[in-house]
């Protein structure tokens, strides 16, 4: 007589089980999961679950900007409003390259078609940015202050004004174009404005003198238009395929 | 529970600066497939975009079961695979269908078992890990298939679906086509006219010059369809039926 | 050749086409030649009150300097200096004494005289240079000694040293003076110039190539007989003749505008009385030192062009591109090498961010190079240097546009 192995034959057993309780195969299975009410995600989720998706550049970005301010002002006792001014094109240009992703490549015509359209794309796009730049800005401004002749609200003014340049330019850019000449485009613009910053700040200081500092506050206010002007008609441009 | 799949098409119209795209077409599109023919620049691509809520019609309302094609609601019912689509080239296919099943609306667990389902079901599995740029064309295709499902769409809507499928690809395509359209609303636009031919009880849709010429089902007992659909555009003034 | 001419003009044409081509030149343009003058807007204040405009206050100085043209700067120009600021009163000496009545009416005039002349005596105050005995043998003596400092501590070697020797004998004391304030102006503000140009360049030339593989142009333009030699140099040419001509009309902007309000004249005054300048011994004009310095800059205009050429094929990422571009430009504008680093520190002068520094590290270092037996200065073997690596640039950029594989689509 064959001796079986005991655990040979536990496996034996165990398929034998398997079989003769197999559960049957689902029958009309897509109708029934559509008589079930699917569990959504909420608006505020949506929101949240887009950081994930953003370039982790933007954050090194802000941090290398913001350890630079950082450094440069407790440390080494320096006057960094020029610096961080010259370098704020560069955090704007996260903000209008995360914008243009979309359409960029091409996923605008698959994101205006779901449930949480490419204007919801947008928008929370937007307001994550716009909310950590303005945490940025409340703790830059008192640092690139700190070692400067100027006030805390002029500092202000020269920070955002190179910021708004970019945005305003680069927004109205990526409006007008497509593929991956945009991020060409906003890239340069930054480009362009930190270096003729830099150069501005260093050869012609007098600008920054309190002579022409209402001229800094108007043109802080036609950009900061500019920008929301910018804005709106990007938003408009998600409700429909150009 | 027997839910209601209407998409009612009521007298839409989209007019550019010199050029009327779609004229005063009206539609019931129910449960089923509906195929929709037409030559280059007949209007096809752009009733698609109206119907998925992506452009704007000049006159007239596109509606799913009374929601109107602007809403949120709409959209959550609704799978689209456009003509040509892109990608953010970063993405793996598992990404890409995690990312569209977010903006679904659908929850993360749910996403993950969907998406792995999907991909199952589109022969991509395999490559489900490997960056979307390696893909070819017909992997593409797929996968763009794979995303308009995700939501279990009650309006499918699918812009030159077999655009780079080979033929064994294709019918498998048109099966699971047939499968789908037992409960939503499936509408089609395709070149390639086996492609309705061959699915049993489809519904034929054709444009001409942004207008309606025929609209019947089309169940093989008529002639050739591809004889047929030349027929038409060779008769003017054809009127729909 | 006909056909190289066609498609040179159909490249041109698509570079002008282009909005971020035509919104840098907007931006660059106005912004230079709009700020290049603006210390002269505005007023000048004191204890918050209108003093003067900045205007006024330059005209005042340059009628004044005008009335110096042509005097040495000898012991009979230096003593007359001192004896005008003698008339300061002692308890003014220390503080603001600009604002007094007596340097308005007897000083000013010769500010100039004293700015050089403390400039080389290194006196810390007013007073200082008033105790001191003009003697202009001890002035240029100090001079010397100076420059002989310098060059300790640029590393010199001694054939270096010999070398600017011979040249500071060829150079006339006492200098004669003139006004030339314009060309100072110029030379002063040629390094921000250097630093848009360059960026500009970058910015016009970085997707060239790049754009039509994105535009996917690329499978028919290397398919066609002229597409895979004739159209890459076409295009090299036009893109580097574009930043050379903008650049170039640029800065001929600039002179007229900066020369038409500060005047014209001074072109031969010496280089040598600047104080960024006084160690370079090269008998040089100012006006001359303005020409090579913008020759210079036209040319780091056109080798870093033919680099963005090179870089935008090897990288096939015109963002990339810019990106790197940027990063060299910066990074050359705010770091230095230690001077001890010999090698090191006179090739990172060559970078072009770093050339127009003008200062000891730049185009006017006192470091040679030996070419063929002869010595040349940074200034005369930069254009050479530029010149081989430009060509090596596109011959690279040649290669990696032949090997382009259109795939992946």
């Amino acid at each position: 007589m064959k001796t079986v192995r005991a655990d040979g034959g536990k496996d034996a057993l165990k398929e034998k089980l398997r079989e003769a309780f197999a559960a049957p195969a689902p029958v009309d299975k897509e109708r029934f999961l559509r008589t079930v009410p699917q569990p959504q995600m909420s608006h505020v989720e949506f929101m949240l679950l887009q950081i994930g998706y953003m370039k982790k550049w933007i954050w090194a970005v802000s941090a290398f900007v913001f350890g630079i301010a950082l450094n440069g002002a407790c440390f080494w006792n320096r006057d960094m409003l020029w610096v961080i001014a010259s370098l704020m094109p560069f955090i704007a240009l996260s903000l209008t390259t995360e914008n243009a992703r979309s359409a960029v490549y091409g996923m605008e015509e698959l994101e205006m078609a779901s449930r949480f359209s490419l204007r919801s794309v947008v928008l929370a796009r937007l307001g994550i940015l716009g909310f950590f730049h303005t945490l940025l800005l409340c703790v830059l401004v008192p640092l690139s202050s700190r070692n400067s002749v100027y006030t805390v609200f002029q500092t202000g003014i020269y920070l955002i004004v190179p910021y708004l340049i970019t945005t305003v330019l680069s927004l109205g850019a990526s409006r007008q174009y497509h593929g991956k000449e945009v991020f060409y485009m906003c890239m340069g613009i930054a480009a362009l404005v930190s270096v003729l910053h830099t150069v501005i700040s260093g050869g012609a200081k007098i600008l920054y003198t309190r002579d022409y500092f209402k001229w800094w506050v108007a043109a802080f206010a036609i950009l900061s238009a500019g920008f929301i002007m910018e804005c709106r008609k990007m938003i408009r441009q998600t409700e429909e395929i150009g | 529970m027997v839910i209601m799949m209407e998409l009612t098409i009521d007298r839409v119209s989209k007019q550019y600066k010199n050029k009327i795209a779609v004229d005063r077409v009206s539609l019931r599109l129910t449960k089923g497939i509906h195929g929709l023919l037409g030559a280059n620049g007949a209007g096809k691509t752009t009733l698609m975009r109206m119907i998925c809520g992506i452009l704007k019609p000049t006159g007239g309302t596109i509606t799913l079961d009374g929601l109107d094609v602007q809403t949120e609601e709409y959209r959550a019912r609704l799978g689209y695979l456009p003509q040509d689509f892109g990608y953010y080239p970063d993405f793996t296919g598992y990404d890409f269908l995690l990312y569209m099943a977010a903006l679904k609306g659908l929850r993360r667990t749910d996403a993950k078992f969907r998406a792995k389902e999907l991909l199952q079901l589109v022969a991509l599995e395999d490559a489900a890990k490997k960056k979307i740029k390696t893909y070819s064309g017909g992997m593409k295709q797929r996968l763009g298939i794979a995303q308009a499902l995700l939501n279990r769409p009650d309006l499918l809507v699918l812009d030159e679906p077999t655009a780079g499928l080979d033929p064994k690809e294709r019918v498998r395509f048109r099966n699971l086509i047939e499968e789908l359209g037992e409960n939503s609303i499936v509408l089609l636009s395709t070149h390639i006219v086996s492609d309705i031919e061959h699915i049993a009880d489809s519904d034929v849709i054709m444009m001409k010059a942004g207008g309606l010429i025929y609209h019947d089902r089309w169940d093989g007992s008529h002639e050739d369809l591809e004889a047929f659909y030349l027929k038409q555009f060779e008769e003017e003034g054809q009127e729909v039926s | 050749m006909r056909e190289f001419g066609i498609l040179y003009r159909y490249e041109l044409k698509k570079i002008m086409q282009r909005k971020i081509v035509k919104i840098a030149t907007v931006i660059v343009f106005a912004l230079i030649l709009g700020t290049v003058c603006a210390e002269l807007s505005g007023n000048y204040y004191v204890d918050g009150k209108v003093y003067d405009t900045h205007y006024h206050m330059m005209k005042t100085d340059r009628e004044y300097a005008r009335k110096l043209n042509g005097r040495k700067i000898n012991q009979d120009l230096i003593m007359e200096m001192q004896d005008a600021y003698r008339h300061i009163p002692e308890n003014e000496r220390e503080g603001r004494y600009s604002l007094t009545e007596e340097y308005q009416d007897w000083a000013r005039p010769y500010s100039q005289i004293y700015q050089f002349v403390n400039m080389v005596m290194e006196k810390k105050t007013l007073s200082d240079l008033l105790a001191w005995k003009a003697d202009e043998n001890e002035l240029y003596e100090n001079l010397g000694r100076r420059i002989e400092e310098e060059r300790e501590d640029a590393f010199l070697t001694e054939e270096e040293k010999a070398f600017w020797r011979e040249k500071e004998e060829q150079t006339e004391k006492p200098y004669t003076f003139y006004y030339a304030e314009g060309y100072w102006k110029l030379l002063y503000s040629s390094y921000g110039i250097c630093y848009v140009l360059l960026l500009y360049a970058a910015v016009c030339l970085a997707d060239l190539y790049t754009r039509e593989h994105s535009l996917r142009t690329d499978q028919l333009l290397l398919s066609s007989r002229l597409g895979k030699r004739q159209l890459y140099w076409a295009k090299a040419l036009a893109g580097m003749s574009f930043a050379g001509m903008a650049s170039l009309i640029l800065i001929a902007l600039v002179m007229f505008e900066v020369l038409f309000i500060y005047g014209t004249d001074g072109f031969q005054m010496a280089l040598q009385y600047a104080g960024a300048f006084f160690y370079y011994s090269e008998p040089v004009s100012v006006g001359t030192t303005v020409i090579i310095v913008y020759a210079l800059i036209l040319a780091a205009v056109l080798v870093t062009g033919a680099f963005v050429v090179m870089l935008s094929e090897l990288l096939q990422n015109g963002t990339a591109v810019l990106a790197v571009v940027f990063g060299m430009v910066s990074v050359t504008m705010f770091f230095n090498i230690p001077p001890q680093m010999r090698l090191a520190s006179q090739l990172y002068a060559y970078l072009p961010g770093k050339l127009l520094s003008l200062n000891m590290g730049g185009a006017f270092s006192l470091r040679l190079v030996r070419v063929f037996g002869r010595y040349l200065t940074t200034w005369q073997f930069v254009p050479l240097l530029y010149l081989l690596s430009g060509a090596a640039f596109l011959l690279i950029g040649k290669w990696a546009y032949g090997r382009y594989q259109v795939s992946g689509r």
